[in-house]
């Protein structure tokens, strides 16, 4: 499959290209983190990150592609990888977990959060993250969901955030995290 | 909160504004509190459904099975190099060794080897079956590794047409499951008079990998692939380059060590090639006596 091609399918949210490239460039990229003092889990992890924030901006039109994607994901890899590193090594080699750092607020307020999402039908899930995090435009969520045109996407959009919106103020109010 | 203020809110939460709009958006937000409020909620919303999306597509991701298959595996041809090294020493991990000293005897009869890459050589002398053959061994004692074989021998007593081999051979074979790799103290010189002491060590249940050299250094293995149906080679120096279509099956390095000297051959879908002394890339030729592939019938189906 050409880097053309890849591209082209991203931005309609095929996520079987998805698949194909981490499969494909696996080795490649999880040998950067496994040749410099990584384990596996974390060679895999740095790999999935750097595949979905490209997924990301590719599915959103924002990428304007110079390289090929191959190069574009090692240099996202290596990029990472020493952040990584030079985090582990600010932190003198204590296991502390990224998350530490997040307030018990913030970590609390996500939880509701994600309980809320899980508690939507499919369609408001996937037409709300395909909205938000792949950030495809309405066309492409039409024609990726079968809706009948962009419309009736839009609409659901908006009905689904509604629901969502309301079931997380209340979530919010109840337990006080709002005011 | 007015319609437009919340279109706002969303653009700017699902990264849709452009950097000017951005830039007067959040002028806005430090003055407006009430703005910020509602701004806020938003982001932990959006933050979620990134979060929630970024979740389900690493569940997908997980699930792919990234183990290259074997085809791919030989087609790798950034692999192809360790490849070679990986059959070469599973070959002489395998291999059926005859060894011994050119000028020494060692009827067919039992024959052990112990070959590793060495340090420090240590010789050891084995008598061998009834013929009291001498072998000299090396035996790496950092790399206790060691090849061990018995199958050929029931072979050589049946067959008289690999008689010449079975004198003093050292052959290799490709095959993962015959490798042993038995862990043990090497024995010191008094204690391995006997080699059915040594037999007996137990090295029979111990399966394993192993990668041992063979008191000769093993022939390095290189290939290239490409789509051609001729098989081509070099070869000098102990190295083999192989430049072929392997994507098809794999192929097996034949090493026969015998008193008249090391002989080469590839085996590769069915049929056996024979390697000669080359430093420019030719067509591998195509064994065609019968004796020979006979004997080398044999030695891959007792490997």
């Amino acid at each position: 499959m050409k880097d053309s091609e890849i591209l082209e399918r991203i931005s309609r949210g095929d996520e079987r290209v998805l698949d194909h490239l981490y499969k494909k460039y696996y080795r490649m990229m999880t040998k950067i983190v496994l040749s410099n003092n990584g384990t596996e889990d974390e060679a895999k992890d740095v790999y999935q990150e750097a595949l979905l924030a490209f997924w990301q901006k590719a599915a959103s039109g924002k990428l304007v592609m110079t390289s090929k994607i191959s190069t574009y994901l090692y240099s996202i890899c290596l990029n990472q990888w020493r952040k990584e590193l030079d985090r582990k090594s600010r932190l003198s080699g204590e296991e502390v977990d990224r998350k530490e750092f997040q307030t018990h607020d913030a970590k609390e307020r996500l939880k509701i959060v994600m309980d809320c999402i899980a508690q939507l039908g499919d369609v408001c899930k996937k037409v709300l993250t395909h909205y938000y995090f792949d950030g495809m435009g309405m066309q492409e969520i039409a024609e990726k969901m079968n809706f009948a045109n962009t419309d009736t996407a839009k609409t659901k959009k908006y009905k689904c955030k509604k629901k969502l919106d309301s079931l997380i103020k209340s979530k919010y109010t109840t337990e006080d995290f709002f005011d | 909160m007015t319609n437009q203020q919340l279109e706002q809110i969303d653009k700017y939460h699902s990264g849709r504004m452009s950097e000017s709009e951005m830039a007067s958006f959040e002028k806005q937000l430090e003055s407006d509190p009430a703005l910020k409020a509602v701004s806020d909620l938003q982001a932990d919303i959006v933050d979620g459904l990134k979060e929630y999306r970024k979740l389900e597509l690493k569940a997908r991701l997980d699930a792919i099975n990234v183990d290259p298959t074997w085809m791919e595996f030989i087609g790798q041809s950034a692999l192809m190099k360790s490849m070679g090294g990986v059959i070469v020493a599973s070959i002489i991990g395998t291999g059926i060794y005859f060894l011994g000293e050119k000028d020494e005897q060692t009827k067919a009869g039992t024959p052990v080897t112990i070959n590793a890459p060495t340090n420090e050589s240590l010789e050891y002398v084995w008598e061998l079956g009834q013929e009291e053959a001498d072998n000299s061994v090396n035996l790496a004692l950092d790399k206790p590794e060691i090849a061990k074989e018995s199958a050929l021998e029931e072979k050589s007593d049946v067959q008289g047409v690999e008689e010449q081999l079975a004198r003093e051979e050292q052959v290799a074979i490709k095959d993962d499951k015959e490798v042993f790799k038995p862990s043990f103290e090497a024995p010191a010189v008094a204690d391995v008079e006997e080699e059915s002491k040594f037999k007996s060590a137990g090295l029979d249940e111990l399966p394993g990998t192993s990668k041992t050299n063979g008191s000769e250094n093993p022939i390095d293995v290189e290939t290239e692939n490409n789509r051609s149906n001729i098989i081509k080679y070099k070869y000098y120096d102990g190295k083999l380059f192989l430049s072929g279509d392997f994507d098809k099956s794999t192929y097996e390095i034949l090493e026969i060590n015998s008193a008249s000297g090391r002989r080469i051959y590839v085996y590769y879908i069915d049929t056996y090639y024979k390697v000669g002394t080359t430093d420019r890339l030719i067509e591998l030729p195509v064994v065609k006596d019968k004796d020979v592939i006979k004997e080398l019938e044999l030695l891959r189906e007792n490997k």
